[in-house]
């Protein structure tokens, strides 16, 4: 266990329905975060949980996930629980921007940008439903992603988003795109990644320090005023650096300007940041909050540390959540062209390869050392998704809802079929009902032919029929989301575009 | 030509030969780096920058590693930082170096990674001491470290070795993880010395500090304990002047009883100073300003205007100490962005003209590329005095650059590992008892060890670098040799220059390194995965990205299937293929006598039915049988000179070399090629070249 480091008492965690969290802890009172109205409904969550290189390529490219066996975890009754009353199981939907991407992929050759392959079509396309825009040498512009707009529901949060990148990805292969269009799925904007962070020790960093600890009585302790302290002592060299930017900012041409001005926004952002610490510390709060203590360094990506490490980040997901210090949380665990992934038992760990099984004409044995190795992987991540829908059922909120209840967790993999690369099938799964806002229990399976394009004909229902359902539940008030209004004369345009909601999931 | 392949072959293909060669053109006319030929024309080539423009490196912030060595360089200490501590900066993938700005990416959290790094570097700076260069005061002080010579550790005369693998029973320099003494010896000063500071830290043991004994001469001049956690200033006053030879430090009362109970010494240096007893005080604000306009010189590296000192000034003067003062103006310099970002003001007039760097910003590109660091005083003060662009100048300094201990950080952490892909090692190889040694690990650290001592000793040595391709030697400790299926003679910790098997290997492309990253990780190499690796690394021709309908070659049938030779023989067999397989694959065949790790092999494994392996194949028209020979085609051919040119080149200027600069890499070259060239020539003639010092105005206006 030692390499668990603080997850001493587990189990009690898992098995502590209705409980508060029981990790052994520091007790850390959190500043309040600021009330919205006078409602004591529990705030809404969103967290997406995805995978990369498709479910796998033993089964046909267009096929159902019926078909797929592997994803049995979310369906089973074990020891009597079940979370499929709690689950949509959701397929047939189509990333039919990426088609685009691909086409514009030709397009912007002939006019110099560099080309995209195979999977950065997907990773760029997926969550954006936009095609992007190359800007000069690798510069890849990805649009807002779905996420984002619900992150800017909530400006007030201490973190507007979080993300984790459990395993990102290695450059080996890497030639037509910069490592972080693979590594990073969510984008506030163009060239303006979100934070995906894969050591549990940073995350917690990040998260969880700098909150001062309360004292036994549950009162604001006195440390916070020495931490008040440090943080002014930060934001007044900020002050001084911003006079730097502005006299250098004047010697510069305007390409250069950009780069200093993202160096700008950074540091604005934490000014915001400490701006939000210094204005809320000193209220008392009835919201008392428990923190893990600080992860270990953790070990090299190792098959046996990864389960480990896994499962911290989870958790620590789980607990940011319920404290609500954000309200977006995004979970990659692998992404596009993954050369280095683990999963238990899995004799082959460069998923890409795997999942173009027994490439370079090799033998049967090894075709099915590919294809068996990738159910594992789906596999395993399925049961992963299990156990943190049920963490967050276990999680009783302030009017004896649970954490599930008043999120939306999304299962997604931004291919399907991986030997294929196409564009066609998407298989999503939900679970949580959004404070009410979402019906659970279904299983709907689009079939081809909701749309038709000029020249493409029919193609099945956008991914972003999906992501604009999610964003009205949780209030974002578009009409529409995706396609790629750039592409004016392309006849390009609305392809991806959403062509609804979907009303089967409307509560 | 068995098993499947001869059933197709007979089917009249041999018209390849004819299609393969017209495809070739319309491969190469897509191909966006490679050089156009092989000969070097030496003519027109003066006029070359008017007729094909260049390109334009953009603003970039420090990487990680320039970070922490200018750091370092400032503070005479490296920061204590851990992977997590600095923020990820990106890297493009296309030149794969650090140095390389156009993909460098913000995220939110950024701005106070870098400003808890850097109050914590400035916070460790002072509590072990500031070095002379940044204090105020007019006394002769002389800073030795103790992790550099002339220190070194005389003994662990004690021997109460604490159980293996509980400590590193082979201490560094400045830890003494046991009973020792570290001993200075040699004419210590150039100046006599009344008072000696000792930078230590130490950790107790069953409640007891460490006891410590300062000789100077061999006269006690401190006999007591040491009692703080971090590095701290231990001042010893003298009651009389020394001219000293030696000084020594012991450490004698060790005792190991756990991992965290556990007495031991550090000392990070040792400062011997003359105090002038009549010294003019000089006030505080006229300290400040004198500390600050030196400190900011060197991390700014640029002349300082007045407004700016001015500003600064006031950021320390507004604080309640001297110290807390400097701390202060300290942080916001680091976080400023004319420490953080590498730039050139635009000095031009026009949209797109060319114009020199002046010497401050010639400086700073030397010193980030040799040694991945802000420039030194002395590069500072020749750009100053505006000498150093004179090419007899330049040329000197480059000779220093390259023989300071830093140089092995710019051309060996920060080009030669990028270069190769040594960081991905680790991810090529995995936990699989079937496919590699179960000490992996070790020989990951290894490899990457034996490529960096082979390419720092052709630097060093000042050997020509086309010995990189052909050297019969390479730098093995025991379990490389054993890996090699020599003799496994000497230790896991001397790397020995070894004679190499004539027959198996020859120079980089046979090192273990390389051949693991392009291993595949099964127990099935990947020669096209191979071939191509080097065709971008070694060769610089590489062909264009896979395109969108891949024909479908023929399959084996049933129970039967291609050794690779015959995949590839069906690439050159298939006129949309050959164009471009038709130098990868050659490339892979002549290495396929490397497994996954770099072992030689003669024969495939079992589930290619253990055949032999063919290395044979033909590459820019010469013949070829396994790696030594393939070695040499490529150095014959001189293709490794002009890829090794513009990778270098690239790296310094951090940005790709664009198809019409073609030209300009050739005139570095010219110089210099087919000569028996070293690496110092080749960094002579970059640093002199256009590619180098000139920068391109932006085609938009300021």
């Amino acid at each position: 266990m030692s390499n668990r480091g603080y997850l001493i008492s587990r189990r009690s965690f898992l098995r502590g329905a209705g409980a508060a969290i029981a990790l052994p802890s520091l007790e850390i009172m959190f500043p309040p975060m600021r009330v919205f109205g006078q409602s004591s409904k529990p705030p809404l969550r969103l967290v997406n949980m995805v995978l990369g290189d498709g479910w796998g390529s033993y089964f046909s490219t267009e096929a159902s996930y019926k078909n797929i066996a592997e994803f049995s975890p979310l369906l089973e009754t074990r020891n009597g629980v079940s979370i499929r009353s709690h689950l949509n199981m959701i397929g047939g939907l189509q990333n039919v921007v990426a088609r685009t991407q691909n086409d514009y992929r030709v397009y912007a050759e002939a006019n110099g940008p560099i080309a995209n392959d195979g999977h950065g079509v997907n990773n760029v396309t997926f969550f954006s439903g936009s095609v992007a825009k190359a800007s000069g040498n690798q510069n890849w512009q990805i649009a807002k992603t779905y996420d984002q707009y619900i992150a800017d529901l909530y400006p007030q949060m201490r973190f507007k988003s979080l993300g984790v990148n459990v395993q990102p990805g290695t450059q080996a292969v890497r030639d037509l795109y910069s490592q972080i269009h693979y590594d990073i799925l969510f984008w506030r904007g163009p060239n303006q990644p979100t934070t995906m962070l894969n050591n549990p020790r940073k995350l917690f960093d990040d998260v969880f320090s700098n909150i001062a600890p309360a004292s036994p009585n549950g009162a604001p302790s006195a440390g916070s005023s020495a931490s008040i302290e440090a943080w002014t002592k930060k934001k007044s060299i900020l002050d001084l650096v911003k006079d730097d930017l502005a006299s250098l900012n004047s010697k510069l041409s305007s390409s250069d300007r950009k780069k200093m001005d993202e160096y700008l926004t950074s540091i604005r952002e934490l000014e915001t940041k400490i701006q939000g610490i210094e204005g809320t510390v000193e209220i008392p709060t009835a919201n008392a909050c428990s923190t893990p203590n600080r992860p270990s360094e953790p070990a090299n990506y190792f098959v046996e540390t990864y389960p480990a490490r896994f499962e911290i980040l989870q958790d620590l997901m789980v607990i940011a959540l319920k404290c609500d210090l954000t309200r977006v949380f995004n979970f990659s665990v692998g992404t596009e062209g993954m050369e280095m992934g683990f999963v238990p038992n899995c004799k082959k760990s460069n998923w890409h390869d795997i999942s173009h099984p027994g490439h370079e004409n090799a033998p049967q044995s090894i075709i099915d050392l590919d294809n068996n190795s990738h159910k594992l992987i789906t596999r395993w991540y399925s049961e992963r998704f299990r156990e943190l829908v049920i963490k967050m059922r276990n999680i009783t909120e302030s009017d004896g809802s649970s954490l599930l209840d008043n999120s939306l967790l999304v299962y997604s993999n931004t291919l399907h079929h991986g030997d294929s690369h196409n564009c066609h099938y998407r298989f999503v799964a939900t679970a949580g009902k959004l404070g009410g806002k979402i019906k659970t229990g279904l299983d709907l399976d689009f079939p081809n032919g909701r749309v038709n394009y000029p020249n493409w004909g029919n193609c099945r229902r956008p991914m972003t029929d999906l992501w604009l359902t999610i964003m009205k539940s949780f209030g974002v008030n578009m009409s529409t989301f995706g396609g790629t209004d750039w592409l004016m004369n392309t006849g390009h345009r609305a392809i991806g575009r959403s062509t609804g909601v979907i009303q089967e999931m409307m509560a | 030509m068995e098993n499947g392949l001869s059933r197709i072959l007979q089917s009249g293909t041999w018209s390849v030969l004819i299609s393969s060669f017209l495809f070739l053109t319309a491969c190469e006319r897509r191909s966006t780096i490679g050089f156009g030929d092989g000969a070097i024309e030496g003519d027109s080539v003066s006029t070359s920058l008017q007729t094909s423009p260049q390109g334009r490196s953009s603003i970039r912030r420090l990487n990680n590693r320039e970070f922490a060595n200018s750091l370092t360089s400032l503070f005479g200490s490296a920061p204590t930082l851990s992977n997590s501590d600095l923020p990820t900066v990106g890297r493009n993938s296309k030149t794969n170096f650090d140095t390389d700005g156009s993909a460098q990416f913000l995220f939110g959290g950024d701005a106070e990674s870098y400003l808890d790094v850097i109050q914590k570097s400035v916070n460790e700076a002072f509590a072990r001491g500031l070095s002379s260069e940044w204090s105020c005061s007019q006394n002769s002080s002389t800073t030795i470290s103790t992790t550099t010579p002339p220190a070194h550790i005389t003994s662990h005369f004690d021997e109460d070795a604490p159980p293996a693998g509980s400590e590193n029973p082979k201490a560094n320099r400045d830890f003494l993880p046991t009973n020792g003494e570290i001993l200075l010896a040699g004419d210590l000063t150039p100046h006599p010395v009344n008072e000696v500071i000792v930078y230590v830290k130490a950790t107790p043991a069953d409640g007891v500090f460490p006891h410590v004994v300062v000789k100077l001469d061999n006269q006690t001049i401190f006999n007591g304990m040491i009692s703080s956690l971090t590095f701290t200033a231990l001042r010893i006053s003298l009651n009389q002047t020394f001219q000293p030879q030696s000084l020594s430090i012991r450490f004698d009362n060790n005792i190991y009883i756990a991992a965290n109970n556990d007495r031991n010494l550090w000392v990070s240096s040792v400062e011997l100073i003359e105090r002038n007893q009549n010294e003019e005080v000089l006030s505080r604000s006229d300290c400040t300003a004198k500390v600050l306009s030196a400190f900011l010189k060197r991390a700014f590296r640029r002349p300082l205007t007045p407004s700016l000192l001015q500003k600064y000034r006031a950021i320390a003067d507004a604080e309640s100490s001297y110290e807390e003062g400097l701390k202060k103006a300290f942080t916001v310099a680091l976080l400023s962005p004319n420490f953080m970002f590498i730039r050139s003001e635009d000095q031009g007039t026009s949209p797109g003209e060319l114009y020199q760097l002046n010497d401050f910003e010639l400086a700073e590109r030397l010193a980030f590329m040799l040694w991945g660091s802000i420039p030194d005083t002395r590069l500072l003060d020749l750009a100053e005095e505006g000498r150093l662009s004179q090419a007899d100048i330049l040329r000197s300094e480059i000779l220093r650059m390259k023989r300071d201990s830093r140089f092995k950080n710019g051309f060996i952490d920060g080009f030669v590992r990028s270069w190769l892909n040594l960081n991905e090692l680790e991810s090529a190889v995995r936990d699989d008892a079937t496919l590699f040694p179960s000490n992996w690990r070790e020989l990951i650290g290894d490899m990457q060890n034996e490529t960096s001592l082979f390419l720092k000793y052709i630097a060093d040595q000042d050997r020509p670098f086309n010995e990189i391709l052909e050297a019969d030697y390479s730098f093995l400790n025991s379990r490389l040799r054993t890996l090699y299926g020599m003799n496994s003679s000497g230790t896991a910790t001397d790397f020995v220059k070894t004679p190499l098997p004539s027959q198996e290997r020859r120079g980089l492309l046979t090192q273990a390194s390389l051949m693991t990253v392009t291993g595949n990780g099964t127990e099935l190499t990947n020669p096209i995965k191979r071939g191509y690796w080097l065709l971008k690394k070694v060769i610089c021709k590489v062909p264009p990205p896979v395109p969108d309908e891949i024909p479908s070659l023929p399959k084996p049938g049933n129970g039967e299937f291609f050794s690779p030779k015959e995949v590839m023989a069906l690439h050159s067999s298939s006129p949309s293929c050959a164009g471009c397989h038709m130098n990868m694959d050659p490339i892979g065949v002549g290495l396929e006598n490397f497994d996954n790790m770099g072992r030689f092999r003669t024969h495939y494994p079992a589930v290619y039915l253990s055949q032999s392996i063919d290395a044979s194949h033909s590459l820019f028209g010469s013949e070829f049988n396994g790696p030594t020979s393939l070695s040499r085609v490529i150095d014959e051919n001189q293709y490794f000179g002009q890829c090794l040119t513009k990778h270098l080149t690239s790296y310094g200027i951090g940005r790709q070399i664009e198809e019409r600069e073609e030209r300009a890499l050739k005139e570095i070259l010219q110089n210099i090629y087919p000569k028996q060239s070293t690496i110092e020539d080749l960094l002579v003639e970059i640093a002199m070249s256009q590619l180098f010092n000139q920068h391109r105005m932006p085609k938009e206006t300021l």
